[in-house]
Order: structure tokens, then sequence, then C-alpha cells
């Protein structure tokens, strides 16, 4: 047996006794499942679900916006516009969303009297994902070879008709791969969103466990819940890349 | 055509690539500029069109001097074809679409007329059945006769052809001078670039001749390739004439 085989065969064996355990503790478990109770507030669950979906929607669209102006702002001609972008990205991109969703809500959106929680919520997560998205769009723009640039030149294209006509499209083709990764990011991010009493799919686990003690039985949907969403979007963001691997 | 160089002066960096050239170059129809690699011919062609600007100097072109603001630049960049030596094509755009977006997006025509005017070149330029192809499905040498579709789409007053040939097979370079030689007898005005030193012979009405960043001699393209005067010139001729 070469050292490789021996390897693998170690890691497998302790896999494969993991998963024993774990199916026997499942299984013990499973002798106390309570899912009746659960079952009796699915409406909680179904409404939670909802709402992350449609934060998570427009938490993307606004992070996608935010990200764009960022990323444009760090390609201005004033110095000062660059200078708030970068300081917007590396601040987000530097702190836990947690520790920003605490500054945000509870000093910011209370001094400037923002009062609905679930507009502050969707807020500070697209101030958050935004960041990285601007990240993403900036190395799209870089992407594009400077012959092109010349090429926009040469037959007269203004700076807007440019990137309309010439950046945009062609840096769509290196964005969209990790801007479907990012709205999985979201859905899972906006778990947090919890934590300020915003109805989503996490809080209404919690209520439901609280109200009916079944921890498990809680929690286990919900992690089959956010899987649901993810699971298709990441498989979107590899079609992307792949697709878009073997065209030009 | 008359272009006036007065002084003009380009610097990369430390290095001098036009070093105050002061000229006039007058041609009927068409220029070649010649010279050795790294002697300033493209850089003086991106000058004409407008795509480089000089540190030092001015130019004009039949009287009109080449604006400096970027807004005006734009306009007299609009105004001249330009066709790169790797073509530059938009890769996301298909033939058709590359010669359609200066014809509606700078020049204001109506995409029904913009279409018909590429359609009809793309005929012209023997491209028919490509023009929903895109760049990267094309070869070599039909991408650069789409580019020059696009250059001539605009019916520039001038057009500027920057080593067109100089990344084409042998087969795909004679389809290219072949389309170029046809807009001499179009009657069209154009200053070329080119290390294909027969085709600047039978296609250009005058030579300017470029080394080390200087017009070194100009005259009629069979008097330069003939007798031409400065030894640099007989050099390089001789050089690259031999094999």
């Amino acid at each position: 047996m070469t050292r490789h085989q021996t390897i693998n065969a170690v890691i497998s064996v302790l896999l494969g006794a993991t998963l024993l355990a774990a199916l026997c503790f499942a299984l013990l478990q499973a002798l106390s499942w309570n899912w009746s109770g659960v079952w009796t507030y699915r409406q909680v669950f179904w409404r939670g679900w909802l709402n992350t979906i449609w934060i998570s929607l427009a938490a993307l669209a606004l992070s996608v916006l935010l990200g764009l102006l960022a990323a444009l702002g760090r390609r201005a001609r004033y110095p000062a516009l660059r200078w708030l972008s970068v300081g917007y990205i590396e601040l987000i991109r530097g702190t836990p969303l947690l520790v920003q969703l605490l500054i945000l809500f509870y000093v910011v959106a209370d001094a400037v009297g923002l009062q609905n929680r679930y507009a502050a919520g969707i807020l500070i997560l697209s101030i958050f994902s935004g960041a990285y998205i601007a990240e993403m769009i900036r190395g799209g723009i870089e992407s594009i070879g400077k012959s092109q640039l010349e090429s926009a030149r040469a037959i007269g294209l203004t700076r807007w008709q440019t990137y309309r006509h010439v950046i945009f499209p062609q840096a769509m083709r290196h964005v969209l791969p990790p801007l479907a990764g990012q709205a999985a990011s979201i859905i899972k991010d906006s778990s947090l969103l919890s934590i300020l009493g915003i109805e989503e799919f996490t809080l209404a686990a919690q209520q439901v466990n609280s109200a009916t003690y079944s921890t498990l039985e809680s929690y286990l949907p919900l992690a089959v819940g956010y899987l649901a969403l993810t699971l298709p979007v990441s498989l979107l963001s590899r079609r992307l890349e792949h697709k878009f691997r073997y065209e030009t | 055509m008359k272009l006036e160089f007065d002084a003009i002066t380009k610097r990369y960096g430390d290095h001098t690539v036009l070093d105050a050239i002061t000229a006039q170059l007058e041609f009927p129809h068409v220029l070649a500029l010649l010279g050795p690699s790294g002697g300033g011919k493209s850089t003086l062609l991106r000058v004409i069109g407008g795509l480089e600007s000089p540190e030092a100097g001015s130019l004009t072109v039949d009287q009109q001097p080449v604006p400096t603001a970027e807004k005006s630049l734009r306009a007299y960049r609009s105004n001249i074809g330009t066709v790169f030596q790797s073509w530059n094509l938009f890769p996301h755009l298909d033939a058709l679409a590359n010669i359609m977006l200066p014809l509606t997006a700078v020049h204001g025509l109506a995409p029904e007329a913009a279409h018909a005017r590429a359609e009809e070149l793309l005929e012209r330029l023997h491209l028919n059945g490509h023009a929903h192809k895109r760049p990267a499905e094309l070869s070599g040498g039909q991408r650069q006769r789409v580019a020059i579709a696009r250059a001539v789409a605009i019916r520039p007053k001038l057009l500027l052809f920057d080593e067109p040939t100089s990344a084409l097979d042998p087969e795909m370079t004679a389809e290219v001078l072949e389309v170029i030689a046809d807009l001499k007898s179009e009657g069209r005005t154009f200053i070329l670039v080119t290390h294909a030193m027969n085709f600047a012979r039978t296609v250009a009405d005058q030579v300017a001749f470029l080394a080390n960043g200087r017009i070194l001699e100009q005259a009629p393209a069979q008097e330069f390739f003939s007798a031409p005067q400065t030894e640099t010139a007989q050099r390089f001729l001789a050089k690259v004439l031999k094999y």
C-alpha cells in the first residue's frame, strides 16, 4: 500500500465511524422525535421562508445597485469619490455582518429615525453585500482589455456609451457567476436579521422551538429550507461559469 | 489630402517616439508610412487618428487643426475610420452589430438604415453568410474585413490602417490586401502603416519613411522604391526586399 492509499483508508474509516455514530445518535433521538408539535406551526415556517425569499431578493437588487455605484466610484475621475468607494468597500469587508447589524440598526437607523425594521434590515444587508459585489464588478470591468477601450475611443463612443455598449456587456460574463454565488450568501446571511426581530425563516424556527421545545424538529427543517434555496442558486452559478468559460 | 506637422513630439517615459516632427505630407489618396519597427510609424498614425495626444506640437489635416480637448477630439475621431492590427472587434457582438454600433450610437442613424448599410458592406467585402457570427467564429482574415467594414461604414473622410495584415497568414493577408486595394479604386483616402512592401509599392501614391522618431524622407511611391535618398532608407529597403 502506498502512503497515499494508507491516508485515504484512514480518512475513510474515520468518516465511516463518524457517520455511523451520527446515525445511531439520530436513531436514538428519533425514538423521542415529536413532529406533530412542529407540524401545527407549519404556517409560521412557511411565512418565515417566504419572508426570507423576498428579503433576499430585495437585498440582492439593492446590493447590485450599491455595488455598481461603488465599483464606478472606484474608477471615478474625482479622487473624493474614489476615496469614498474604497472606504466603504474596505470598512464593510473588514467587519462582521453581525457587528454592522448592531451598529447600523441600533445606532445609525435609530439616529436617523428609520423605524421600519424590515427596511432597515434589508438596507444593512444590502450595504454589506454591496461591498463584495462592488469588487466583483470592478474585477469584471478590469478584465476588459485595453484594445477594447481603444476601439471604443476610435469609433467615437462617449465614456457612458463605452460602459453601456462595450464594458458592461463583456463584464457581465465575469460578474454573473460570482454574483449568483453572492445571491446564495445573501440568503444565508439574511438569517442574522433574526436578531433584529425580523420575522424571517430563522426567527420563525426559533419561535417554533420555544413554543414546542422540540429543538431538532424545529431546526432541521430550517437547514433544509435554506438548502432548498441555495442549492439551485449555486447550481445556476456553476452553470453560468461553465457556459461563459467556453464563449469568446 | 494634406497633413501638416509642426514639431510633433511624443514620449513614453524616457523614450522619445516622435522627435519634433515638422513636415508637410501631401497625397492624392493613399499615403504609406514605412520604416523599421519602433521608428514611430504607428504612433504617428495614432496621433493623426486622434488616439494619441502629442506632448508638444500641432497638426492640421486639410488645414483643419486636430483638436486637443477630449470632446472635440471625440467628434474628430468619429469621422476617421481606424483599422487595427488585431482588428479590435467587439467580441460580444456579431459582425453585423459590430458594424452597426458606431452608426447608431455615434452617427445617429436609425437602426434600419444602419442595418441596410452594414448588410451592403458585408456583401461588398464577401462576408455574406457571416453577418450573425461573432468574431470568435470568424477567421482572422474575415475578422479584419469586418473591422474594415466597420471603419468604412461611417463614410469617413480618412481611413487609417495600422499594420492591418501583420497578424494574418499569407492567404488571409491576400484577402485583406485585396479589399484595401478595392478601397483605393473606389477613390477613398487612407494612410497605411505596413510591412507588406510590395503592397505599399503598388497601392500607395506617396511614401513617408520614418526612423528614430523622424520623417527621414518622403516621395511618390515609385520614386521612393526605385531611388531612396537617405542611407537609412536604402539599407532598410535592401534588407526587407532581399527575400
